[in-house]
């Protein structure tokens, strides 16, 4: 390997180590200043190192997708702003443009070159999604009835925030401004200024007792070698040609968004040209958006042995997408919803397509998986609490989706969304204690796993009530996948089940509760239901119940083919209703919930009986 | 005579270390017995007693105190060999145990694994699905009832669950920390009818917010009380059947011990150990050396371990982890990963290039020299090959080293790698090194620490030989290997006194309300003194402490706070809050603090500390001898760039004084120390070597 011409391999591996480490501890000075649930719960933030050209090379374990936005960022910097205004040792760029690489504009980036003896050497980032940066619509992420980027929060392009190591006032206000929450992201921008100075430090102390040869030949080093084990892995794996399609539910629309992906040899390439023209706003994603969903979807699936180093995994992947589309929007279509949307949208078509490709291989297919959750339902919640202060909130139970059936065992029950590993969701009685609402269940959801040999993970889903106010004035609600399963099967498998947000209005759940009784199914109460749509923003009243249901991950081969004993194991445990036992999985169970093996066999050969006579 | 007994039940060895009236120290090990511990406990004082030329009985006749550190309750929850647990929880919540917040399916792996998606699972249920029950109950964030306890739900459930064989019972609803009425009242009922089974309610272990921790903890306490029960007491038999007339004590995860009659009731409180002990061990001596600040690392033969102690006293995980369960039990801070003497030496098959680690060639068969049948390299193999150990004088000359056996491992390597034996053997050793000064690191920064404002004990069979190197690369001053670095943890628990942690969580805003503040600090502090009282322990040897977590609203740090003691006044809660603001933005940095945002009260907690009086360790004389006297040759050692002449020297007869210049190895039957050119050792009273880096 060429790098290793320049550099022992015993001081690679320990310079490469070191990277990881330093990357690591900026993410951790992040964590620590920050101190905000979304940075120290939800993970959703990330910190990066890049080379002089601006490719991320070392990312930290958390979202993979903001290493990707935060490389776009540097290039644009690096091709428009070299005389003016000019990257100077000491200064930081902030940037939540979307189509200059944040991935909405929620994601406010910050980056920094590093300079050794007057010569730029790297580049390091830090992202963190903010509550709310501005626009019509609080919480900024879903600004329902937008027909343009202009009525989502503004975008800001990159601006030297800090300069010469001083931090702009002018600059720092003019960002603040606009946000309803202009305390929490001063604090974040100060955890992001120190992670990026941290990172800088430690790599030019790196430099100082390594040399900087040897620093950049590991650096070039670390991107050549994934590169090499992605593509000897990518060598092992079948040619051929793999197609996905799946579609955004969104203001009586639905978008088709199509992949298809060839690989050859040891490259791999997603073409995503087929997918549907742009929506007006929210929904799509920008280039940026569509770069970090593909790689959020080639980690988990190629990547599970091999580092996390978005430049060398990019060196295997080509990207075609056409401008003006979902999935590459053009300006000024609006994007502010695109991490839960566009850009997920790309990593569900991305991984099905990788998990057929996987599945196609004798030797790699115990590394292939159904699909997990495919759009996670969000709900932000805004009114009085029951101390009389303002509020805002936003829910992410919907984060505990299913995760796909593996070609050897069932998904995980609510394991979450494959783009955030780590994620965590918020106890019952932390979202109580914060605001106004009282849960009558938070629990796993039966029969919101897809169906297979291998079932998808089932999804969660939660009811709750205002509790101690009269109302809670602005719920936004806003996934996709409501009117059709994004989580799709394979091999045979059934997709998982849909989201669904739901309102039961004006319901008898008081009277119920002050008889002692503790209602938890909707058929337990009485009320008028109404079914909302992917997305929307409604009031909830004293007397109306809220309950969301999330979708379940997809399941592997044929459910007729699933050991009937699991399917009894998935009763017992409520995971499966005794009714899709016998309807989808073709298993009888008798009076006393044993398994019938005679009338299961008899009931297997009628469905298939009834699947040849099926016209196609 | 009054002699401290601790014996530490290790995966390989059990330790047991002696401290005598006067101070001396003596140890030894036997083979673990994992089919019964209690035999591996016996053999290793049997052992020990054979050093001061006393029988089993002798020894334990004049014990003052007998203290042990069990893998019992760990062992039992690995091998899910608990008890068959039920579980009442909240109608409506009854998956909470289950849904793990989502994070369970990666709760305590290291990265690597983290993102090896396909592989992740959630935790193997202790309790399936059908032996959770959900009652019909609520109560509110205020403590308030909003549904009445439905108590014939509760016998049912109770019926239910006898019928499917339960032999313990957890009950967790929630907020039950605000309102314990529901969970007492239900916990009366089964009682009441099946008064066999062992029954644990959340309100009483852990009366703490977050449902899912608060029932992980519970479960864990059930499912294990029965069994800890069983082994505490048929060791405890068995001790007394050998003369002991001590109190039997047993070590907590946060440090300390507890009398082992209450240990079978706080299973879950007892499942740290040795690297727990070996922080111990690490704030006992560093008292006695009056060193405050200290990072303690232990190269073991799989992993190497981290902790912190911190203004003396070890440092508190957050949210520790046991089996993918996070749970609400106070433990000491611990991190691990898998670079320790057995770790494996293998080239990258796609990549060319070596690696150590994570696979481990264990105990058995161990690494290559050690002969019995392992052929891979390992870095005891590697530190063997540059002569950093001696292969005649290694792990008490129980074990003669191969070095022929080492040979071939590296050279099955350096074929592949293109280099010669000693390249590659120097490679592992570098690497090793590194990742273990990058976790140091990464433990102190994350906590908020810098590694150069601390000292660093290094222990275990491979710290001493490994410590000159990863503590230079983090910047440390000085590094301090202890005689008794081979039993650290034992050591630890020796010198323990018994703590009881009391906690209870009232989440309230800034202005707290006074009387709350007041009266949970007056209910916990009863509990103490209850506790005390009936061990017949009062007066000046118990000391009481009171703390509060604390944090800025909509924040997720939490910081702990110290509390004066008595009635508390609105300038005494200022004071606290001062404090609090303080403390944060010295972990945090200046202006992290979020005054605008709000303060909030979390938890309370009080710790009632009885002192056992110890005896002050041995000090040696200083030398009468020339610091020649301890020499014993020289030995070609490969450092940085090559082979040089090291001295070598005989650890045991080395006194204070004496001082000696790398490049040098220093040896003993337990421990081999490596000084690197331009470092200095010495020794201190206590015959600590003092390892000095500049």
């Amino acid at each position: 390997m060429s790098y290793l011409e320049k550099i022992d391999p015993i001081t690679f591996e320990v310079l490469r180590h070191r990277l990881w480490a330093i990357n690591d501890e900026a993410a951790a000075n992040l964590k620590v200043i920050s101190g905000s649930p979304v940075a120290t719960e939800s993970f959703d933030f990330n910190t990066s190192i890049l080379n002089a050209r601006g490719e991320a090379f070392v990312i930290g374990p958390y979202i993979a997708s903001h290493a990707i936005g935060q490389g776009i960022i540097v290039r644009y910097i690096l091709a428009e702003y070299g005389d003016n205004p000019g990257i100077g040792e000491g200064d930081m760029f902030l940037c939540n443009n979307p189509y200059m690489g944040a991935l909405h504009q929620n994601d406010v980036t910050v980056v920094a070159p590093v300079h050794w003896q007057g010569e730029l050497i790297a580049w390091t980032g830090a992202t963190i999604h903010q509550v709310d940066v501005g626009g019509a619509s609080k919480g900024s992420q879903a600004s329902l009835g937008a027909q343009s980027i202009f009525e989502e929060a503004p975008p800001i392009p990159p601006i030297k925030i800090v300069e010469k190591g001083t931090i702009r006032r002018d600059l720092e206000l003019e960002y603040l401004l606009r946000s309803r929450t202009r305390d929490l992201n001063a604090l974040d921008l100060r955890a992001k200024i120190a992670s990026n100075s941290v990172a800088k430090r430690r790599i030019g102390e790196l430099v100082e007792r390594y040399g900087l040869e040897t620093v950049k030949a590991t650096m070039e080093g670390i991107v050549e070698y994934t590169a090499t084990l992605l593509k000897a892995k990518l060598r092992e794996l079948p040619d051929g040609v793999w197609r996905h399609v799946s579609y955004i539910d969104f203001e009586n629309r639905i978008y088709s968004c199509r992949a298809t992906m060839t690989k050859s040899g040891d490259s791999l390439t997603f073409d995503y040209r087929e997918t549907d023209a742009q929506a007006p706003a929210v929904i799509n994603c920008a280039y940026s958006g569509l770069e970090a969903g593909i790689l959020a979807g080639v980690l988990p699936l190629l990547c599970c042995d091999i580092p996390w180093s978005p430049a060398g995994v990019l060196k295997a992947v080509e990207i075609l997408s056409r401008p003006g589309t979902v999935v590459h929007a053009e300006w000024p279509a609006g994007v502010c919803k695109a991490t839960t949307a566009g850009s997920f949208m790309a990593t569900n078509l991305a991984t099905a397509c990788l998990a057929k490709m996987l599945a196609a291989s004798p030797d790699h297919r115990d590394h292939a998986m159904a699909l997990w959750i495919g759009a996670t339902p969000v709900q932000e919640l805004f009114g009085v609490d029951h101390r009389g202060e303002p509020f805002g909130a936003t829910i992410l139970d919907g984060m505990a989706g299913g995760a796909g059936a593996r070609t050897y065992r069932d998904g995980v029950d609510t394991g979450g969304f494959i783009r955030s590993l780590s994620c965590v969701i918020a106890n019952v009685e932390t979202y109580e204690y914060r605001y106004p609402i009282l849960y009558l269940c938070r629990r796993q959801e039966m029969d919101t796993g897809g169906a297979g040999k291998f079932r998808g993970g089932v999804g969660i889903s939660m009811k709750y009530i205002p509790h101690d106010v009269d109302q809670l004035a602005t719920s936004i609600m806003h996934s996709f996948g409501v009117e059709q399963p994004t989580s799709a099967g394979l091999s045979g498998g059934y997709p998982g089940g849909t989201n669904q947000y739901l309102l039961l209005r004006d319901s008898n759940v008081h009277t119920l509760l002050a008889d002692g009784l503790l209602p938890v199914e909707l058929e337990e109460m009485k009320g008028q239901l109404e079914v909302l749509p992917a997305a929307s923003e409604r009031s909830i009243n004293r007397g109306d119940v809220y309950a969301c249901f999330t979708s379940g991950g997809g399941g592997y081969g044929d459910p007729l083919l699933r050991d009937p004993q699991l399917v009894w194991s998935d009763v017992q445990n409520g995971l499966v209703s005794s009714r899709a036992a016998s309807g989808m999985y073709g298993v009888f169970l008798g009076a006393d919930g044993i398994v019938d093996q005679a009338l299961t066999g008899e009931l297997r050969q009628q469905i298939r009986q009834q699947r040849i006579a099926r016209e196609v | 005579m009054r002699e401290f007994i601790a014996v530490d039940t290790g995966g390989t060895f059990t330790d047991c270390v002696i401290i005598l009236e006067d101070g001396r120290v003596v140890h030894d090990k036997a083979p673990s017995t994992p089919e019964d511990p209690s035999q591996g406990v016996m053999a290793s004082i049997a052992n020990a007693a054979k050093r001061l030329d006393l029988t089993v009985e002798e020894l334990l006749a004049r014990a003052s105190v007998f203290a042990h550190g069990s893998t019992v309750g760990l062992n039992a929850l690995c091998t899910r060999n608990g008890a068959r647990t039920g579980l009442l929880t909240t109608r409506g919540h009854e998956d909470a145990i289950l849904i793990g917040r989502v994070q369970q399916k990666v709760a305590g792996l290291g990265e690597k694994e983290m993102t090896y998606a396909v592989r992740l699972d959630k935790a193997q249920p202790l309790v399936p699905k059908e032996r959770i029950k959900g009652i019909s109950e609520r109560v509110d964030y205020k403590g308030a009832i909003i549904v009445q306890l439905n108590e014939a739900e509760v016998e049912q459930a109770a019926d239910q669950l006898v019928a499917q064989g339960v032999e313990a019972v957890a009950i967790c609803f929630l907020w039950s920390f605000m309102n314990k009425s529901h969970e007492q009242r239900a916990k009366a009922i089964i009682r009441q009818k099946y008064p066999q089974l062992f029954v644990s309610a959340s309100s009483e272990l852990a009366p703490l917010i977050n449902e899912y921790e608060r029932t992980s903890t519970t479960t864990i306490n059930t499912y294990l009380g029965p069994k800890v029960s069983q082994y505490v007491n048929a060791l405890g038999d068995k001790l007394s059947g050998g003369g002991l007339a001590a109190p039997f004590l047993v070590m907590q995860s946060m440090g300390g011990v507890v009398p082992a009659a209450e240990a079978a009731f706080q299973a879950v409180n007892i499942l740290s150990s040795g690297p727990v002990g070996g922080v111990m061990g690490t704030a006992f001596l560093g008292k006695a050396l009056g060193l405050a600040n200290i990072i303690a690392t232990d190269v073991g033969g799989t992993s190497f371990d981290v902790g912190l102690v911190v203004n003396g006293q070890p440092m508190e995980a957050k949210a520790p982890v046991f089996e993918q369960y996070r749970v609400l039990s106070p433990m000491v801070d611990v991190v691990s990963i898998g670079a320790g003497g057995g770790s494996i030496a293998w080239v990258e098959p796609n990549s060319g290039l070596l690696q150590v680690g994570p696979q481990s060639a264990g105990a058995y068969p161990g690494p290559a020299c050690y002969g019995r049948g392992g052929t891979e390299l390992t870095v005891t193999d590697a530190d063997l090959l540059l002569g950093r150990i001696n292969p005649d004088y290694f792990f008490t000359g129980r074990i003669r080293l191969d070095r022929s056996r080492s040979e071939e491992a590296a050279s099955r390597l350096a074929g592949q790698l293109g280099m010669d034996g000693i390249q590659v053997a120097k490679g592992v050793v570098d690497i090793v090194d590194a990742h273990m000064a990058d976790l140091v690191r990464k433990v102190t920064i994350e906590r908020g620490y810098d590694p150069r404002d601390f000292a660093i004990f290094a222990y275990g069979g491979g710290g001493p030989t490994h410590v000159g190197a990863y503590g230079r690369d983090v910047g440390v001053k000085q590094a301090v290997i202890s005689p008794f670095a081979p039993v650290f943890s034992a050591f630890g628990i020796a010198g323990a006194d018994i703590v009881r942690f009391y906690g209870r969580s009232s989440p309230m805003l800034l202005p707290f309300n006074l009387v709350t503040v007041n009266e949970i600090f007056v209910e916990l502090e009863a509990q103490a003194r209850q506790d005390l009282e009936m061990r017949g322990v009062q007066g000046a040897e118990v000391r009481i402490a009171r703390f509060v977590e604390m944090k800025y609203r909509r924040q997720t740090h939490e910081v702990k706070v110290a509390v004066p003691m008595g009635q508390l006044d609105a300038a005494a809660i200022e004071g606290v809050v001062d404090q609090f603001e303080t403390e944060y933005e010295r972990i945090y940095g200046k202006g992290t603090g979020y005054r605008a945002a709000g303060i909030e009260l979390t938890n309370f907690r009080v710790t009632s500390t009885y002192i056992i009086p110890k005896p002050e360790l041995e000090s040696l004389a200083t030398a009468d001898y020339p610091v020649d006297r301890a020499y014993k040759g020289t030995r070609p050692v490969f450092f940085s760039t090559g082979f040089i002449d090291a001295t070598v020297w005989d650890a045991d007869l080395l006194r204070p004084q004496h001082g000696i210049e790398g490049p040098a190895i220093i040896e003993s039957m337990a421990t081999t120390v490596v000084v690197h050119p331009g470092q200095k050792v010495t020794v201190d009273s206590f015959g600590n070597l003092l390892l000095q880096f500049q």
